[in-house]
């Protein structure tokens, strides 16, 4: 008999191009691979429970109220389902659960608001921090296995929210689409990118949490590079029409990898991430990484020979971490032995530790969907141009 | 527990079919009649989903529609409405059952309303019950009591209709293709509940059983009434009333914020306007100061003209004034008048 499943999100994962839209798209089509029905609820997708709705706010917050109604709704019709998935808070009101769920987190609200704290109003971190994260992302481990994308998150589930049990199902990188490409120049041609250009790529929202500001000044202090920008949605970007620079926006994944293979190198110093899945498509593409050691880079890229790019903490000081950005961006333009190991490590580690199957095969493991171990499960294999 | 009728003067009964109103408060309906109170009886159903035995017939709406009409007249209801809705399928029909009830709440405006309880095994007597709870929730302002179907309901309020059950007993029998056929059954059954409620009080007698309420209760709430307190194990419900408290904070803290900003907007605007009349004020009082110069040379003019004018004319005018105005004379008199006005609004003596 078929398996029924729930996933309990925020948005549509067909209209919103998120993280945890990519990532719910990819659990739906593995779930589906294994005779699982899905039924995806979200803001605007509410399941049926036939009794009416009361048109009293049981919050004043428009969207955490609305995640309430999903939440409670579900409670009316868990019944129909064998097990549920929830992101983050956004299945927090279905208590007490009634079947297996299981809350993924991608990070957590409550260290998220503490990387930021300085950047923002103290009305942002209260709602971040207790609204969101001590208040309804704790409520989502209450009676419910998390699964945290990285070690780093896991650890922030038990010591903000008192988790007890939590798995870390490291997130994979699709290699099919993410892998080293040997036509750097044709590409960089077909994205208007100078042939000659030392290019890094800029991966993120334009946002001050993304440490925008961090590159501005590193921007500043190396004229003599070519800044790719790949922008998600949210703040306006100022750089439209500078020299040394092209901006893309809203684009298809595998449009990304393209970009990503145009670049010498990414930077990624975001104050805080759960896992950072720019970072580990990167490495996948053979691109060395210049980041901040947070989310996957802190738990996973210190393995790696080509740790000396990782960023002090932004606990040493920001004039600290820009010094160091400066100065990596300085070896790897002069140091090409540097760039070839990081090519070469890159797509090594995503391919051990962050694949595709890896994720699917613990992800379906920690579901209760097979016993086997996700130890026997083989990479992918090679891509044309695919560098071993 | 309480005994008696709770306190109300316009009551509301809605009853899901013709003759739930009979059945589970008919004897509470005649005690508040009895006391002067209005009463107002909705109906939802028209009742055609009745299962007889020897099948469906077409003109059950009609014939239940007039057992409800005499039924009504025995008990003393004097408004009477019926909505009609398909019998067995109100759970589909939410919007109109809303907006009927909501015009009786703004028609009518009752201070107390029977209904079914929404935790009812009839899937009509529930939807009644839901929906009358959320109108509680959204647009309190009176009490609402839930009477007793044919299944006992946890209750904390017992009308004795001992004095009037004669009444409700007719009336039920007015019930006699909605009850089957066998309203007699139904009496008994009906009058079993209301007798059993006796052991309650421990004297004998009939009792109608109600859960008032006062406030809104949430849906735990409800659950823990009816079961007694017993629930679920759910250790999120502390950290859910935890998400609650901090979110009332938040908003209470971004309302504060709101008024303090709309405070400082206001005071800003009144500095600046302040300032803009101060700036006024300086301009007035510059302009003044070079009109009393100004006016000041002009007098001083004007009054060497004057004592000029005085000299020459003050004994020629003096003489003809003298012999146009005789002194004693109506037109003298007329003339001191003239003057005295001239002297309140002057300071100068009229002789100047």
């Amino acid at each position: 008999m078929r398996k029924r499943c729930a996933i309990l999100t925020s948005f549509d994962p067909y209209a919103y191009k998120g993280g945890i839209e990519t990532y719910t798209r990819q659990m739906l089509t593995v779930l589906q691979a294994h005779g699982v029905t899905v039924d995806i609820y979200h803001t605007e997708h509410v399941p049926e429970t036939g009794e009416p709705q009361s048109s009293v706010p049981f919050l004043h917050s428009p969207f955490l109220n609305s995640l309430y109604r999903v939440g409670r709704a579900f409670y009316r019709v868990d019944h129909q389902y064998d097990f549920a998935v929830a992101h983050a808070f956004f299945g927090f009101a279905y208590t007490p659960p009634r079947i297996p769920t299981f809350t993924i987190f991608h990070s957590t609200h409550a260290q998220y608001a503490e990387a930021n704290r300085e950047l923002f109003s103290p009305e942002w971190y209260f709602e971040v921090k207790h609204l969101f994260g001590l208040g309804a992302e704790r409520l989502s481990t209450i009676g419910k296995k998390v699964i945290a994308v990285s070690d780093m998150v896991a650890h922030e589930a038990v010591t903000h929210y008192g988790a007890t049990d939590v798995v870390t199902v490291l997130t994979g990188v699709d290699q099919t689409l993410f892998f080293p490409r040997p036509n750097k120049h044709e590409l960089r041609e077909q994205f208007g990118v100078p042939p000659d250009a030392f290019v890094g790529v800029f991966v993120a929202r334009w946002d001050l949490d993304k440490a925008v500001d961090v590159l501005e000044q590193v921007m500043e202090r190396t004229p003599e590079v070519f800044w790719l920008f790949v922008l998600g949605t949210g703040a306006q970007c100022p750089f439209h029409g500078r020299a040394n620079t092209k901006i893309v926006e809203n684009i298809e994944r595998k449009e990304i990898a393209i970009i990503l293979s145009c670049a010498d190198f990414l930077f990624h110093p975001s104050r805080y991430e759960g896992f950072g899945l720019a970072v580990a498509e990167a490495l996948a593409c053979g691109l060395p990484v210049i980041a901040a050691p947070v989310g996957v880079v802190g738990s996973v890229l210190q393995q790696l020979p080509v740790q000396s790019l990782l960023l002090p903490s932004y606990a040493t000081g920001k004039e600290q971490v820009i010094t160091a950005a400066i100065d990596c961006i300085h070896r790897l333009q002069r140091d090409s032995d540097l760039r070839q190991a990081c090519a070469r490590a890159g797509p090594e580690l995503v391919s051990r530790s962050l694949n595709l199957p890896q994720w699917e095969h613990t992800l379906l493991t920690t579901l209760g969907l097979t016993t086997e171990k996700s130890a026997e499960v083989q990479p992918p294999s090679p891509k044309e141009g695919y560098v071993s | 527990m309480n005994i008696g009728l709770p306190a109300a003067q316009r009551i509301l009964v809605l009853a899901p079919h013709p003759d739930d109103e009979s059945l589970s408060c008919g004897g509470t309906i005649v005690r508040y009649i009895r006391e002067g109170a209005i009463v107002s009886l909705l109906v939802v159903s028209d009742g055609a989903a009745i299962e007889e035995p020897d099948g469906y017939h077409e003109d059950v709406v009609v014939i239940r529609r007039q057992e409800l009409t005499a039924a009504a007249a025995i008990l003393g209801i004097s408004q009477l409405h019926e909505l009609e809705l398909p019998d067995g399928q109100l759970i589909h029909h939410l919007g109109r059952i809303q907006e009927a009830i909501r015009a009786q709440l703004a028609d009518f405006r009752p201070d107390l309303i029977l209904s079914p309880s929404p935790i009812d095994g009839h899937s009509d007597h529930a939807t009644i019950g839901r929906m009358t709870l959320q109108l509680f929730r959204e647009t309190p302002g009176w009490a609402l009591a839930f009477y007793e179907g044919l299944a006992p309901l946890r209750f904390n309020w017992l009308v004795e209709i001992t004095d009037v059950a004669p009444l409700k007993e007719k009336a039920i029998h007015c019930y006699q293709r909605s009850l089957f056929r066998q309203p007699t059954l139904f009496w008994e059954a009906f009058h079993a509940l209301n007798v059993a409620k006796s052991a309650f009080v421990h004297r004998p007698g009939l009792f109608e059983a109600f859960w008032v309420l006062h406030t809104p209760p949430t849906d735990y709430e409800i659950i823990e009434w009816a079961t007694y307190g017993f629930q679920p194990h759910d250790n999120g419900q502390p950290t859910l009333r935890t998400v609650q408290q901090i979110d009332e904070l938040l908003f209470a803290l971004r309302e504060k914020t709101t008024i303090l900003t709309h405070v400082q907007q206001q005071h800003d605007t009144l500095q600046r306007e302040n300032t803009e009349l101060q700036r006024q004020l300086h301009e007035q009082a510059a302009v003044d100061t070079a009109l009393r110069q100004t006016v000041g040379s002009r007098t001083q003019g004007l009054q060497q003209e004057h004592s000029l004018f005085s000299l020459k004319f003050t004994p020629f005018l003096r003489h003809h004034v003298q012999r146009a105005f005789p002194i004693g004379s109506p037109r003298r008199a007329v003339l001191d008048a003239v003057k005295r006005r001239i002297i309140q609004y002057t300071s100068k003596s009229p002789s100047e």
